[in-house]
């Protein structure tokens, strides 16, 4: 029993930790460099729409588990995705917290890289917000935090196209030579030729026309080297532009000319309309009507892809809004499992309780009933005894058969509590029953004992039989004074019935001691048992089991 | 008269009575013992000094104590000692008066004598014992029906009819003949009325109409 409840509460047990494993366990693929060149190359508001989720998740991942470095990083990536798509405020905001979060770190050369990436990415969005002042400021902190000279060059142009647009363009030429003079250091050509460009630009507006175009004329020489036709077009651009601002039209169209079919040649629809807008406004309006058409499809395309961002973050917080209900929900399934748990148990102590109660309390009946029988039955009359020995008037043998009396009395009470004698035939044994109370006073008579199927009765039916007849017996001993008795026994269907009778005194019915037990036991087998007696016309019984 | 026998008993003021009976019969050589194992191992040891005892007189139910034993109870004791000694005669003296035991210890086991402790107990073993002696079995009055038929309490279907077909007013000729029309056998004359004297018997009636009168009553008609 023992053994059985410990095994049934590890069952349980076992149960809950399973429901539990299953909520928490989470398979978890690090594809972050998948996703991070997703952002990088992709145009597809999708492959962005995944990244997007993908960091954002292994972000609450990495919360979870404290990993500060990785929130960070995954912190910038969400802060890129949000502003190629174009929500500047959510990047910035995306960007300030990583560096907040960035600033509790320890510092190492990983973080200083990182920091400068962070502010250099915070430049461009207050560039793109038009607050040019924090821009520079936070390109300046990203200049502080560069050791190497080609990253200083990004950051020169990108502070000096700032101060172009604000036309402080005295401060952007002297930053622009000063990257200039730095070409040592730096190999990287296209920084450089992106440098001269600008600085050439930059003179064009302060009149110094000869600078302007030896710097622009170098850049395009750098460009033409690294074969890179999209950077080709920014120096036909600034030609075509120098050469229109010089009054030299027929130049100027050359270089537009040369721009739009490297435009073309790349296939970027904003070149093309930037090279088809120098070129009408120098007159040449050839490609006026492709203008026309290329402007329109840029806008709907512009609108389109407006509408996806929108969209992307729209279905990003309708994925995280799923996510949360499936968590509250797996968490209501575990609060239920536990729950289910707790009131298992509970039912399992309580029923065992309540079991053992009833034991206790029929062990407490039983002694109980044997008690009152030894006190009424045996008790009294020894009392007697001793007081007709007092007397001394009696004969000794008139002492002895009040004494063989009380023997009897004693034998019968532990004859009715004791062990049934149940190895052998279960027809013997009840027919021995009966035959032990046939005496010359009383005639015991059966009718159908044979036809019963004693064989494939329950242990626990033979018992209570034994013990109603056996009570019936005994009470018809003791009160009725019959002379005889009769039992039938019938199969009815499945049952077994059985009819006692005798011709006794009877009785006026009253659940005395004797009856209301056999009633209980024949309860406890789902059988019945009804009585019928009245004064002086015997007593009957009918068993059904 | 026996020459040498042995008590196995566990409680001494019993065996005090079962002496005073032994002496009695002036049989002198008397041995007591309160465990089964010891009246085992004394038989044993008797036969093994070629002074075998020719009776033991034994209680069936000892109360277990400290002492673990190989036989536990009088009945075990009687099995096996019968099982290896036959010749040793065997009286069971025990307040048991369950008839299947007695029938179980006389008949199967072979036991010599079977005597219920009561008021003439004392008497009834001084009885076992003269009869035993003359190779004869002896049960206790109270428990002699293990060994009668038992058949004699049942009544069957039969019975019931014949009283039905008497209280229908039929005579005993009637009746016969009312049996070989419908091919019930026993049919015979003779047959009923033997039948009809069992049933008197077991009913206590004193004639036919008496039996039915009391057969009615109880409702079984």
């Amino acid at each position: 029993m023992k053994f059985l409840k410990k095994s049934f509460l590890f069952f349980l047990f076992c149960m809950f930790l399973f429901v539990c494993k299953k909520g928490f366990s989470q398979h978890k693929r690090d594809s972050t460099l998948y996703y991070a060149n997703k952002i990088s190359q992709s145009q597809s508001t999708d492959a962005l729409k995944k990244a997007y989720q993908f960091f954002q998740k292994d972000m609450t991942a990495s919360l979870k588990m404290d990993r500060k470095d990785r929130v960070v990083s995954d912190l910038l990536y969400i802060s890129r995705i949000e502003f190629k798509t174009g929500f500047y405020n959510d990047s910035e905001t995306s960007s300030v917290k990583a560096l907040s979060i960035l600033n509790k770190l320890e510092e190492s050369d990983y973080n200083k890289d990182v920091r400068k990436v962070l502010y250099n990415h915070l430049g461009k969005i207050y560039k793109e917000k038009k607050m040019y002042p924090e821009a520079i400021k936070m390109y300046n902190e990203a200049l502080v935090l560069t050791e190497k000279s080609k990253d200083s060059l990004v950051i020169y142009n990108n502070i000096s196209n700032i101060l172009k647009n604000q036309k402080q363009f005295k401060a952007a030429e002297k930053l622009l030579l000063q990257a200039v003079n730095m070409f040592d250091q730096a190999k990287d050509t296209m920084e450089r030729a992106r440098v001269l460009d600008n600085l050439g630009l930059i003179q064009l507006k302060l009149g110094k026309k000869e600078e302007s175009l030896s710097y622009l004329k170098k850049a395009l020489a750098l460009k033409e080297q690294t074969r890179s036709n999209s950077s080709l077009y920014v120096s036909y651009k600034n030609l075509a532009l120098f050469y229109s601002s010089e009054k030299d039209s027929i130049k100027a169209r050359n270089y537009a000319l040369k721009a739009y079919d490297v435009a073309n040649t790349v296939n970027s629809i904003s070149y093309k309309l930037d090279a088809g807008k120098r070129l009408i406004e120098l007159g040449d309006y050839s490609v006026a009507k492709e203008f026309v058409y290329l402007n329109d499809s840029l806008n709907t395309a512009t609108k389109l892809s407006e509408n996806k961002y929108a969209l992307l973050k729209y279905d990003v917080s309708i994925s995280e809004l799923k996510s949360q209900k499936e968590k509250t929900k797996k968490q209501q399934y575990q609060f239920i499992a536990f729950i289910i748990f707790l009131l298992g148990t509970f039912l399992f102590f309580v029923l065992k309780s309540r079991h053992k109660k009833e034991k206790v309390l029929q062990v407490y009946n039983t002694e109980t009933r044997i008690s009152k029988k030894v006190h009424d039955e045996v008790a009294n009359d020894v009392y007697q005894v001793m007081t007709k020995l007092q007397n001394k008037n009696y004969l000794n043998e008139d002492v002895l058969d009040d004494l063989e009396d009380i023997y009897t009395k004693t034998r019968d009470i532990s004859k009715e509590s004791s062990a049934i004698f149940m190895e052998h035939d279960f027809e013997d044994g009840i027919t021995d029953l009966l035959l032990s109370y046939n005496s010359n006073a009383v005639n015991v008579i059966t009718k159908g004992i044979t036809t019963i199927d004693w064989q494939s009765l329950p242990e626990i039916k033979k018992i209570a039989i034994y013990r109603v007849l056996q009570e019936l017996m005994t009470n018809m001993k003791k009160h009725s004074k019959a002379n005889i008795v009769v039992l039938v026994f019938n199969k009815e269907n499945k049952k077994i019935s059985i009819n006692y009778k005798d011709n006794g005194v009877g009785c006026t019915l009253k659940k005395y001691n004797g009856l209301q037990n056999t009633e209980n036991r024949i309860e406890t087998i789902n059988g019945t048992i009804t009585f019928d007696s009245s004064i002086n016309n015997g007593f009957k019984a009918n068993l059904i089991i | 008269m026996f020459h040498k026998v042995l008590v196995s008993d566990d409680l001494g003021s019993i065996n005090q009575g079962v002496l005073t009976v032994l002496d009695s019969m002036s049989i002198k050589n008397v041995q007591q013992v309160q465990y089964c194992d010891d009246a085992y191992l004394r038989i044993k040891k008797a036969i093994l000094d070629d002074a075998p005892y020719d009776l033991l007189i034994t209680d069936l139910s000892f109360v277990a104590d400290y002492r673990e034993q190989q036989f536990a109870s009088g009945e075990e004791l009687v099995i096996a000692l019968k099982k290896e000694h036959p010749e040793l005669k065997i009286i069971v003296y025990s307040v048991e008066d369950r008839l299947q035991r007695v029938r179980s210890l006389i008949g199967t086991h072979k036991t010599n004598a079977y005597v219920c402790k009561g008021r003439r107990g004392l008497i009834e073993l001084g009885k076992a014992i003269k009869a035993v002696y003359n190779d004869a079995i002896y049960v206790s009055p109270q428990v002699e029906q293990a060994l009668s038929e038992k058949t004699n309490l049942e009544i069957d279907d039969f019975d019931i009819e014949l009283v039905k077909l008497l209280s229908h007013g039929l005579s005993q000729d009637e009746i016969s003949a009312h049996l070989k029309s419908k091919n019930i056998t026993p049919s015979s004359l003779s047959s009923i009325e033997k039948r009809l004297n069992k049933l008197r018997i077991q009913f206590k009636a004193n004639n036919a109409i008496h039996l039915i009168a009391i057969v009615k009553d109880l409702g079984l008609i």
